[in-house]
């Protein structure tokens, strides 16, 4: 089953591991060094709920900047708040600033309430410094939603996997 | 030559970059419009019939009791200028400043957002603020806000533009009203 390697093939099959390995490398360089010009620890986010319609459906694509060090009532940033993994991205409705840290209210554009419920128990303000990954910036509608698609559905994640596989047995060059 | 895989490959990054280069070009114009381009517009606010309560606010999840405020105000603002090929919404707030000891505040009291160019000629009269106010401290001690219309441009694709608008207003937090004094009212 196994072909015979010659010295040929077998410098053909390195040479192919190696594309892969660049590839993997540099898209994972590219994230690293957005995260350090972003100061963000995920300079892009996918949208996942539909919490700021019309402004952001689900699979929109965000850029974040996490540079400033105070961030401003209208902007919309992502935060994660202590105990809870999913990021939340809604507008900053209050803002209140001293010398040390900066204490913000957010709230969906398309939800009735703020966001108070969202934060941990008897918690009333997010903080900007410990919670806030970043203030969008950039948007792209639409792309992000393959990952939603992959994340949310097995048949999805086969079917990709499967079409690679596929495409690999079957091409030959 | 060429197999199937490198065709439908090649396509696909040609596609693709196109898009890049249309969606470049759309944000970059808009960007450019938006912030040179466009005279910023003047919005006349004025709030009136400012009340100082003390309690649960009715609005939000922020269940201590303290000193909350609530008014009305009147608006006046032509934003469809802000509306160009790139624009898809507006989400416009009155926000009021207001300085403290400790805490330097900027509070949204209305918000609106607007997704047509017709709808972006702003005229109201006696409007109820959608939140009341309440401060980090709980108390107002009768300092003075400066309003301010500003917005936030929600385009199909590209940057998001933050600005506010040409004119301001003031009102000052009125001492808190006894009991005995609202229910004479």
């Amino acid at each position: 089953m196994l072909p015979q390697l010659s010295g040929l093939q077998l410098r053909q099959t390195l040479v192919q591991a190696l594309n892969f390995c660049l590839v993997l490398t540099t898209a994972y360089m590219f994230w690293k060094g957005l995260s350090v010009v972003t100061d963000s620890p995920s300079p892009i986010v996918v949208v996942l709920s539909g919490s700021m319609e019309p402004a952001f459906q689900r699979g929109d694509i965000l850029f974040l900047w996490n540079r400033d060090a105070r961030v401003k009532v209208g902007d919309i940033v992502v935060y994660n708040v202590k105990g809870r993994d999913i990021p939340i991205v809604h507008r900053v409705v209050r803002n209140h600033v001293s010398s040390k840290k900066q204490l913000l209210l957010t709230k969906g554009d398309n939800n009735a309430m703020d966001d108070v419920d969202l934060y941990s128990y008897k918690q009333y303000y997010l903080d900007r410094e410990q919670e806030v990954v970043g203030a969008v910036k950039g948007y792209i509608p639409i792309v992000g939603y393959v990952t939603i698609l992959l994340s949310e559905n097995l048949w999805a994640k086969y079917a990709l996997l499967g079409g690679m596989g596929l495409l690999a047995m079957v091409q030959r060059d | 030559m060429f197999s199937t895989f490198q065709r439908l490959q090649q396509y696909c990054g040609f596609v693709s970059s196109v898009v890049i280069c249309i969606m470049a070009a759309i944000s970059l114009s808009s960007f450019v419009h938006l912030n040179y381009l466009t005279p910023v517009p003047t919005a006349s606010i004025s709030v009136d019939n400012v009340q100082v309560k003390y309690g649960k606010p009715p609005y939000g999840y922020n269940y201590k009791r303290q000193e909350y405020a609530s008014m009305t105000f009147d608006l006046d603002a032509d934003l469809s200028p802000l509306f160009n090929w790139n624009t898809k919404q507006l989400f416009v707030y009155l926000a009021a400043t207001y300085p403290g000891k400790q805490y330097a505040n900027k509070v949204v009291f209305w918000d609106s957002i607007i997704t047509s160019k017709e709808d972006a000629i702003i005229s109201l009269r006696n409007t109820t603020a959608n939140y009341q106010i309440y401060d980090v401290t709980g108390k107002f001690s009768e300092r003075t806000a400066t309003v301010s219309l500003e917005w936030n441009v929600q385009p199909y694709v590209g940057l998001l533009t933050f600005s506010k608008g040409e004119g301001r207003s003031k009102f000052t937090f009125p001492p808190l009203a006894s009991a005995s004094s609202q229910k004479a009212r």
